[in-house]
């Protein structure tokens, strides 16, 4: 009788973990529908845009080449045309491997000098993060490279930079990215080997760990909260930053789809979320086998750092952009950056607004009759 | 022995996949609904409902209000879109002494007779005994003058129907259970019972069967194909009329979600559809739980599907069971089960 019982349990136990795992990959999300804000345009026809940030001014920078081997810094001036062009680079050392596989960045202006840098990770021969200076004209000036033995041989992701050449990196997996196979094994097993380090001037140590897949990282525009996609358990995770650069856990929302990198609004405080809706279409991120998987854009509207509403904003069923990894909003144009394909840029021609209401209750987008 | 092994084995496989089968109709696992707004939206009815929408032109869009099952009478209202989206009750004179007159209002459409010009408005209604058409000329200003009801033997527990005459019509048999546990037994067992009639002026015939509970209907706007939402099965439908009003079906959609009832753009042939993308919160009957609302705009090429787009969608808070939504005025009027009535500025729709 007991046996019975605990054999009956452990089936159960079993169907669970298989039923989880069916969810997770959201094998049942077949049909997708299009949710398209206003009139889109391509600004960039391939090559990728994994990670893209508004540096000022109308101009969205875009890292490329994630998919293929040598990346470029492109960019588009949203108040002049529509077309993107590579940046030049002045400066550059003179590595084969400079400049290979382009994947998250960050910008950051020295509050003293005024001068605007960008850092891009880049899959090197080891994992390194290259600093430019931006210059007026649009060049890049070569500054250095960072890397650090903690994480020279692992899966760099996303970074957010909060001080001359301090920030917060993600660390998506243990296994390098020119080990696919390893790498795909290690997704699909969920195990939580993700960490994010904080790299000081010098060296960087953990300062968050077990983490599935942590992703697109970014801070509040009061630079108290660190907002990190863990895109392995499709959760949203925020942290306290405290005095000592370490990361306290203040809240993790599910969110229900694969986020990738995070933008956020300087002004409203906005987080604009590229995702990867169908999880199991992931496995070809990186366009070896031509898979078309679906692309979505999420803006989460926030409250004192804390999610007041979540909105889907653009969705597409892969026939026009997939792979959307990253998004912003500059002025009322959605721009959209994908891990291996496409960048575009849409008109929203409504957006709703980001205030409290008098009543308290509801949304500015409604009006009690 | 093996045998019994091996049969046993199928046998769990079997229930297994019919298992997770039903689990995903149910939309177990999904909970989060994401916002979608097309423009700014108000609440023009808090609550009672409005099963179904019709525009009837000049931004006049009429309502079936307070659906509730086997319940009180209900009200037909009207919304006017291009005069700060007022909403009123339209006065019905003529009608029976029926004190289960227009009770539970359900599925509407209206006609045009093309010689008297004359609008005609039909209403689904369930009072206990039987099904009943409650038939009503719509007159200028804005009332109702009850003309006649419509019933047949044939008429178990309808849904939706749209007219293409005088008194002629196609209509959707959503189950054949009009009490109601055995209602829910019919809809949480599966069984394909409904189907779709047509109702010649004198007499209801069936013309297709063997649906999952089939619930908006409507035509295109060149009266050659009825498109039926079979919300049971999450499937659109399209099906050819021929000279005798049978049906033929010619294409068929997997959809994915609760679609409900369907609304047709007369200039563009779009389909506008009021659905569930959440099938367990919105036939609930044990958790409370506050079902979500979604609008589809299902975009038509030769009257088949082109393309799919979401254009509305809430966690309910503000939108709680959708079944019906219009396209008039730049405005989407969304309906819904028995809470509110949203009308949304539509500030972007991609070209057809």
């Amino acid at each position: 009788m007991f046996g019975s019982a605990a054999r009956l349990i452990f089936i159960g136990f079993v169907l669970k973990q298989i039923l989880d795992y069916r969810d997770w990959l959201d094998f049942n999300r077949d049909v997708i529908f299009t949710v398209t804000p206003g009139k889109c345009h391509v600004v960039l026809h391939d090559g990728g845009s994994e990670d893209l940030t508004h540096v000022g001014n109308g101009v969205v920078l875009f890292s490329t080449g994630l998919a293929t081997s040598k990346g470029h810094i492109k960019a588009v001036d949203l108040n002049q045309s529509l077309n993107a062009f590579t940046l030049n680079i002045t400066n550059s050392p003179e590595r084969d491997d400079f400049m290979t596989k382009l994947h998250g960045l960050s910008s950051w202006r020295d509050p003293h000098t005024g001068k605007l840098y960008l850092y891009v990770i880049s899959h090197a021969s080891e994992e390194s993060i290259e600093v430019f200076e931006v210059e007026d004209g649009m060049n890049l000036k070569y500054i250095k490279t960072i890397t650090d033995s903690s994480f020279a041989s692992k899966f760099m992701n996303d970074l957010v930079v909060v001080g001359k050449d301090k920030f917060y990196i993600s660390q998506f997996a243990h296994f390098p990215i020119r080990d696919m196979t390893k790498v795909n094994l290690e997704w699909l097993s969920r195990w939580k080997t993700g960490n994010i380090y904080y790299y000081d001037g010098h060296r960087a140590r953990v300062v968050a760990s077990n983490l599935e897949q942590p992703n697109g990282i970014n801070i509040s525009p009061d630079a108290k909260v660190i907002y990190l996609s863990e895109w392995g358990s499709k959760t949203l995770k925020a942290y306290r930053r405290e005095s000592t650069n370490n990361l306290v856990e203040l809240w993790s929302t599910y969110l229900g789809t694969g986020i990738d990198n995070i933008e956020v609004d300087p002004d409203t405080g906005d987080l604009w979320i590229g995702a990867h809706p169908v999880m199991w279409k992931v496995i070809d991120l990186l366009n070896i086998f031509g898979a078309k998987h679906p692309g979505q854009v999420l803006r989460i509207k926030m409250t004192d750092n804390a999610i007041s509403e979540i909105e889907e904003v653009f969705s597409d069923d892969g026939n026009f952009l997939y792979g959307t990894s990253s998004a912003t909003n500059v002025n009322g144009k959605l721009v959209i950056g994908t891990v291996s394909q496409k960048a575009a840029v849409c008109e929203l021609n409504y957006l709703s607004k980001n205030e409290a209401t008098d009543s308290g209750l509801l949304p500015d987008s409604y009006v009690a009759n | 022995m093996m045998w019994s092994t091996i049969v046993t084995i199928t046998l769990f496989g079997f229930g297994f996949n019919y298992f997770l089968n039903y689990r995903d109709w149910l939309d177990w696992e999904k909970d989060l609904v994401l916002s979608i707004n097309p423009g700014s939206c108000k609440t023009i009815i808090k609550d009672g409902g409005s099963e179904d929408v019709t525009h009837i032109g000049n931004g006049i869009v009429l309502m079936s209000t307070g659906f509730e099952f086997f319940g009180p009478p209900g009200q037909i209202k009207a919304v006017d879109l291009n005069n700060g989206n007022k909403v009123m009750t339209l006065n019905m004179s003529n009608v029976p002494s029926r004190t289960d007159f227009l009770s539970a209002p359900h599925g509407i459409t209206t006609w045009r007779d093309p010689d008297t010009d004359q609008l005609f408005l039909y209403v689904i209604c369930h009072p206990k005994p039987e099904d009943r058409i409650e038939v009503f000329e719509v007159l200028k200003p804005l009332t109702l003058k009850y003309i006649r009801t419509i019933t047949d033997p044939k008429f178990d527990f309808m849904n939706d129907m749209v007219a293409v005459g005088r008194d002629k019509f196609y209509i959707t048999k959503f189950a054949r259970f009009r009490e109601y546990n055995r209602y829910n037994l019919e809809m949480f067992s599966g069984m394909k019972f409904g189907g779709i009639f047509y109702y010649d002026g004198h007499k209801a015939r069936e013309v297709a069967s063997g649906y999952y509970m089939p619930n908006g209907i409507n035509i295109s706007p060149d009266k050659k194909v009825v498109y039926v939402a079979e919300w049971g099965t999450k499937t659109l439908r399209g099906f050819r009329r021929d000279s005798s009003n049978n049906l033929a079906e010619i294409w068929s959609t997997y959809t994915g979600t609760g679609i409900d009832n369907i609304e047709v753009d007369p200039d563009t042939g779009d389909l506008w559809i009021g659905s569930h993308p959440i099938t367990w919160k919105i036939i609930d009957p044990f958790f409370g739980s506050l079902p979500p609302g979604q609008v589809v705009r299902v975009k038509m090429q030769d009257n088949a599907v082109s393309e799919i787009e979401i254009i509305y969608q809430d966690d309910g808070t503000n939108c709680a069971g959708s079944t019906a939504a219009t396209y008039a005025a730049g405005k989407m009027v969304v309906g819904t089960v028995r809470e509110q009535t949203v009308v949304c500025d539509v500030k972007y729709l991609t070209p057809n």
